[in-house]
């Protein structure tokens, strides 16, 4: 990768590898993300998809042994999670955590002044964040009461990962990943939240979508299409991989997985 | 996959003791040890009437028959009652403060240190305030305004002095001298603490509040505390404690006693922050008290709150007898023990009037290597009949070298009780953790929070700046604790 | 605690008059000696140890116990009665002695090992005073030391490796009139080396309500993957006395679980220590007890989570009339580096008269933090909406009572997979219901 691209990429992920319990699940995976794209991660269950998501964000327990990730220039490697965070990686969880007697407000409120005291702004008191917060609700429609809930705790499927996209438009992160947000959603839900996602489509914001099916991205459009299979991205695409993928099935790229895995697109 | 490292919690738990000053203030001692000379010396010193001292002389005889029970889940140095001072009070407190200008001036300093400014309590939050020294009540704030209600609310020695036949109708009717050691022991040595008398049909207008300090050293603080609700009539006490780090235990071995009569309610609540002691458990202070409530009269309400995060060991548990038919007891705790702090403390519910309800909501939290018990007895008494009992106690261990521990008795004679316990112990989960963090909140921020979270419930119990102040010192005691 | 004085010498006296007549070699006789000392100690335990708390041991304070003299008279068919259909092999005691001509051993396999304590005196005296010698119940315990002190029989149960008996032993013992007033102590061993797997039914039963005590002491070894299935029916006339200790060892991947049915005798207690020593030890105790009259029926349990990675299940239920007093202690103890124990423990008791008492204690002491461990307790009647919901569909109060209660007591049987002692449970609790509840 030439210098004079760096500044083009947001995130740049080499030849990484990682094990989890001695086993390698990650095996030279490389990928390209630039702000304002959506890149969707397609592939079958055992992947490696979410690893990747927690690798990205900073989870412990995995191992990299080897390859390099950098954003924005960064080596990304080197941060603790809550520094990822606070340099705009935002993970919408496939399972959102339950935090009981955490007001979920309040939980939100302390992450974005974690966010604003470490970009050097001047912390949000409780009546500014209500009111901010109050605007994003409105523009998701999300349901009032989640105000008043703790994190998480008794939502429906469809609360949570609504939950999550209602954190993201507040967290405006530069990053976002998506890590099988449509599993457990009907058809409405989904809707609901890919609304929710377009919406906070920005030039200077790139998505990473994660999911096994290709409905979700009838409604969140990707700008390319990966498709992960054994630990390396073995095909890329436009839109219409998906499409072919959801037709002929994951056998499909598995059989061809050592030529395909050749020809990679830099979106 | 383990989320937090020995290293970690080690670095984290040593976060010290805020309160852990002391003050020069001159202090007007006895020597040390405990006879019946010592008896007559403190009730002399207070210009006692003759009941009052010969209730002490029994109270004493008593004690010297008894031995410390053994039964609690705690371990410490055996207590050497000869080597204690039994009275100390700050020297310039002799005769008694006319004004809280008269205050000593030292005095006002350390309750400015301790955030507790009389004047700033008395202008702000109007919140009456009697404070303790060393067993020795140094103000009284707001009492021309409680008097113009009617309301009482003074040291007990004033209350002695002054309202004599109330002092010698309710003292000991619920926890007599003979109902433990300790409280034989408070009975016969105890020199101050706070009165409070609401006669009926008065909502007492402002919370009251007590803060108690052990300043001294090598001095035992054997407070007495007397709260007597008459018939429809409503109050909310507070208390507050702490006391300077000093390398030796220091004793404090309280009684309280609450009396509600008919449809009468009486709220207690405490932020219990005594010294605990080191990281490797030197010092801190016993704290073993006796707290017990009588629903008297029909349809009363006596409700305890506890934030207790400090002492060295805690023995302590605060009860209701529900001996008025339809008559309600609360018991909402929060203990954290943290480094060598251990705490066996619960209540007890004692069910004998019909109708009668109780709750019991215990929060424990063990760091470190500390050791916290629940312990609780629900007794339904053959005539409570349709009684109810709602018992949940959870725990949360923070590290593998703490202790958490649930000892719960039901003992139930009657068919139509209905007793209920259920009993959790959990770990902060390393998701919940990751969570935060994938939210830009540090782990400290993040175990603080899920555990003032964990403990919401008991919170919400506790008067407005009372609760800050809890998940303030919650959130001190933590940083200390995991981060 | 008069009480307590007397009795001690009562017993003591009973041993030193009888000691002569005892079974045994002198190590034997220097274990009885060393054991009686240990209860002279300490003597019987009144309601003032925390362990007793629940405790009258009413009766058996004032007694002076003998051993039962002459010969034991038990009508067939009355052992007939209690006999379980389709077992490998049935062993009956009389009045605390093995009788040879109500049993059956002839089926027993190969590596299955069923005899009398005292044959094993005589045949096997080595591995018993091994199995004695090593045994860690402790005579602190006072009824451990009578026992040891006066031990005269009981059964030894031994699988060898990968044995599975594919259908349950019985073990029954009889009381006999000729028991009035005397003491039977029992022993019993069951060991089951790696991957053996057996299901035995115990039953305490005597035709009279006379006076007499059963002390019974039982040590379980399971070895790795070992299984053992335990029920025990306790069910003597009212003037019995019944205490039952039981020492348990899981080791490594093996399952115990036990079920008790308390409904007999007028003092009982019933108690179990378990220690899940190995890792992936798991073991499930349950109970009922049902008691009416003043019986008072006491259970008590502890799980000793030793290690890494146990399970245990715990559900004790109590149903009690008339004056009767049932308690339950039950502690779950996790000790220091038993990460990842997975326990539970629960505790239902129903109230049926107003002069019944419900006591319970259950415990967790836990040193380890990744646990998943929790305790209910519950004191309380009949749903009243249950009730409401079967007089709606036209059942009269009372039968809808009935109704309910055998269905709370019932649950601890279904769950039997052996249909025979499915069968023989479920006619002892409804036995003991219709004498306490009416059906």
């Amino acid at each position: 990768m030439e210098k004079a691209e760096m500044g083009k990429t947001l995130l740049e992920i080499r030849n990484l590898r990682v094990s989890v319990d001695g086993k390698q699940i990650l095996k030279g995976l490389s990928l390209s993300v630039r702000p304002g794209q959506v890149h969707a991660i397609m592939g079958p269950n055992g992947s490696g998809k979410s690893t990747l998501a927690h690798v990205l964000s900073g989870r412990e327990g995995y191992d990299v042994t080897g390859g390099e990730i950098s954003y924005c220039g960064k080596d990304l490697l080197a941060l603790k999670a809550e520094d990822r965070a606070r340099e705009g990686i935002f993970l919408a969880f496939q399972y959102p955590v339950e935090i009981p007697g955490v007001n979920n407000m309040y939980f939100l409120r302390t992450a974005v002044n974690a966010v604003r005291s470490h970009r050097g702004e001047a912390e949000l008191d409780a009546m500014d964040f209500l009111s901010f917060a109050k605007a994003k609700m409105e523009k998701l429609g999300m349901n009032k009461n989640l105000t008043s809930r703790s994190v998480n705790e008794g939502f429906s499927g469809g609360e949570k990962k609504r939950n999550e996209v209602f954190q993201m438009s507040v967290l405006e992160p530069k990053l976002a990943i998506l890590d099988e947000t449509d599993s457990g959603l009907d058809i409405d839900a989904l809707k609901t939240v890919a609304e929710g996602v377009n919406a906070l489509r920005a030039p200077d914001r790139a998505f990473l979508v994660i999911t096994h099916y290709q409905r979700l991205l009838d409604y969140i459009v990707p700008d390319v299409v990966h498709v992960l299979a054994g630990g390396q991205i073995v095909k890329s695409g436009d839109k219409n991989l998906a499409l072919e993928l959801e037709e002929r099935g994951y056998e499909w790229v598995d059989r061809g997985e050592t030529e395909a895995g050749k020809g990679r697109v830099q979106g | 996959m383990k989320i937090m490292t020995h290293d970690k919690i080690e670095e984290l738990t040593k976060k010290e003791y805020k309160y852990g000053f002391h003050t020069n203030i001159e202090s007007d001692s006895l020597g040390k040890g405990l006879t019946e000379e010592t008896i007559r010396l403190i009730s002399g010193k207070k210009n006692e009437p003759e009941f009052l001292l010969e209730w002490r002389l029994r109270a004493f005889e008593h004690w010297k028959t008894l031995s410390e029970p053994t039964w609690q889940y705690v371990k410490f140095n055996a207590v050497d009652y000869q080597d204690i001072v039994y009275y100390s009070a700050p020297k310039s407190q002799k005769d008694g403060p006319k004004s809280l200008n008269e205050v000593d001036p030292e005095l006002r300093k350390m309750f400015d240190k301790l955030g507790i400014s009389l004047h700033e309590q008395q202008r702000l939050t109007g919140v009456a305030v009697d404070a303790v020294v060393d067993s020795v009540s140094v103000a009284t704030t707001f009492k021309e305004k409680l008097a113009e209600v009617g309301v009482i609310f003074c040291s007990f020695s004033e209350a002695v002095k002054r309202h004599p036949e109330l002092v010698k109708k309710y003292l000991g009717t619920v926890v007599p001298y003979t109902d433990n050691f300790f409280a034989a022991l408070n009975s016969a040595v105890f020199s101050d603490g706070s009165f409070v008398f609401i006669p009926k049909g008065v909502r007492c207008p402002m919370e009251l509040s007590t803060y108690f300090r052990i300043n001294a050293a090598e001095t035992g603080q054997f407070e007495r505390t007397l709260i007597v609700a008459e018939e429809d009539s409503y109050v909310s006490y507070l208390e507050g404690c702490t006391a300077p780090m000093r390398d030796e235990n220091q004793l404090h071995a309280a009684v309280v006693e609450l009396v509600a009569m008919d449809r009468a309610e009486i709220k207690y609540s405490t932020v219990q922050n005594w010294y605990p002691g080191d990281e490797n458990g030197k010092g801190g202070i016993y704290n073993f008290v006796t707290k017990r409530g009588k629903c008297k009269g029909v349809a009363s309400k006596i409700s305890w709150t506890q934030v207790e995060t400090g002492s060295a060991v805690t023995w302590k548990y605060p009860s209701v007898i529900l001996q008025g038919d339809n008559s309600v007891g609360e018991f909402y705790s929060v203990a954290l023990t943290n480094n060598c702090q251990q705490a066996d403390t619960g209540t007890k519910m004692i069910h004998l009037g019909k109708n009668t309800r109780s709750t019991i909501l215990s929060k424990g939290i063990s760091a470190g290597r500390g050791q916290n018990a629940y312990r609780g007895l629900v007794k339904i008494q053959k005539n409570a009949a349709g009684a109810r009992n709602y018992t949940q106690c959870d725990s949360l261990l923070l590290g593998d070298r703490c202790g958490a521990h649930t000892f719960p008795y039901i003992e139930a004679k009657n068919k139509t009780a209905q007793v209920e316990h259920e009993a959790t112990t959990s770990k902060i989960s390393d998701a919940q953790i990751f969570y935060c963090k994938q939210r830009g909140i540090s782990e400290e921020d993040a175990v603080s929070m899920i555990v003032n979270g964990f403990c919401k419930d008991v919170f919400q119990k506790l008067p407005m700046e009372f609760a800050v102040e809890a998940q303030a010192l919650l959130g001190v005691s933590l940083e200390g604790a995991v981060g | 605690m008069i009480a307590s004085v007397q009795n001690k010498t009562l017993f003591s006296d009973a041993f030193r008059s009888g000691r002569a007549l005892l079974p045994g070699e002198p190590w034997l006789q220097a274990l009885r000696d060393s054991a009686i000392g240990c209860f002279e100690e300490r003597g019987l335990p009144t309601r003032k140890d925390e362990e007793w708390r629940y405790l009258d041991l009413k009766t058996l304070g004032k007694t002076r116990y003998g051993t039962p003299a002459g010969k034991p008279e038990i009508s067939e068919s009355f052992a007939r009665e209690h006999f379980l259909g389709g077992t490998l092999a049935r062993f009956c005691f009389v009045d605390g002695k093995y009788d040879a001509s109500l049993s059956d051993v002839d089926e027993l396999p190969a590596g299955v090992e069923l005899l009398s304590v005292a044959e094993a005196m005589n045949k096997n005296e080595v591995q018993l005073k091994e199995a004695l010698e090593a045994s860690d119940v402790d005579f602190r315990h006072p009824f451990v030391a009578l026992n040891t002190a006066f031990l005269q029989d009981g059964y030894v149960l031994c699988l060898k490796k990968d044995v599975q008996l594919e259908k349950p032993v019985q073990i029954l013992f009889l009381g006999s009139e000729a028991s009035e007033n005397c003491a039977e102590h029992s022993r019993h061993f069951l060991f089951l080396a790696e991957g053996a797997k057996a299901e035995v039914l115990e039953c305490y039963v005597s035709p009279k309500a006379g006076n007499f005590l059963n002390n019974v002491v039982t040590e379980v070894a399971l070895e790795k993957a070992a299984q053992l299935s335990l029920y025990r029916v306790q069910a003597e006339g009212g003037g019995c006395s019944h205490l039952n200790y039981s020492k348990v060892s899981v080791g490594e991947s093996a399952h115990f679980e036990s079920k008790v049915f308390s409904f007999g005798a007028g003092t009982s207690r019933n108690e179990i220590e378990t220690e899940l020593s190995g890792a992936h030890a798991v073991c499930s105790l349950e109970g009922l007890y049902i008691g009416g009259g003043d019986q008072c029926l006491d259970n008590r349990t502890v799980i000793d989570h030793r290690v890494a990675d146990g399970k245990s299940r715990e559900f004790y239920k109590g149903i009690l009339g008339g004056n009767a007093r049932g308690s339950f202690s039950g502690k779950i103890l996790v000790e220091a580096g038993a990460q990842r124990t997975d326990s539970e423990q629960n505790n239902r008791n129903l109230l049926l008269s107003d002069d019944a008492e419900a006591d319970s204690k259950p415990q967790l002491e836990i040193y380890a933090d990744d646990v998943k461990c929790s305790h209910g307790a519950t004191v309380g009647q009949l749903d009243a909406d249950q009730i409401f919901y079967l007089r709606a569909r036209g059942i009269g109060e009372g039968q809808a009572r009935s109704l309910l209660t055998a269905a709370f007591a019932m649950d601890l049987v279904e769950s039997v997979a052996n249909a025979d002692i499915r069968e023989f449970l479920e006619r002892h609790v409804n036995q003991k219901l219709a004498q306490e509840v009416g059906r």
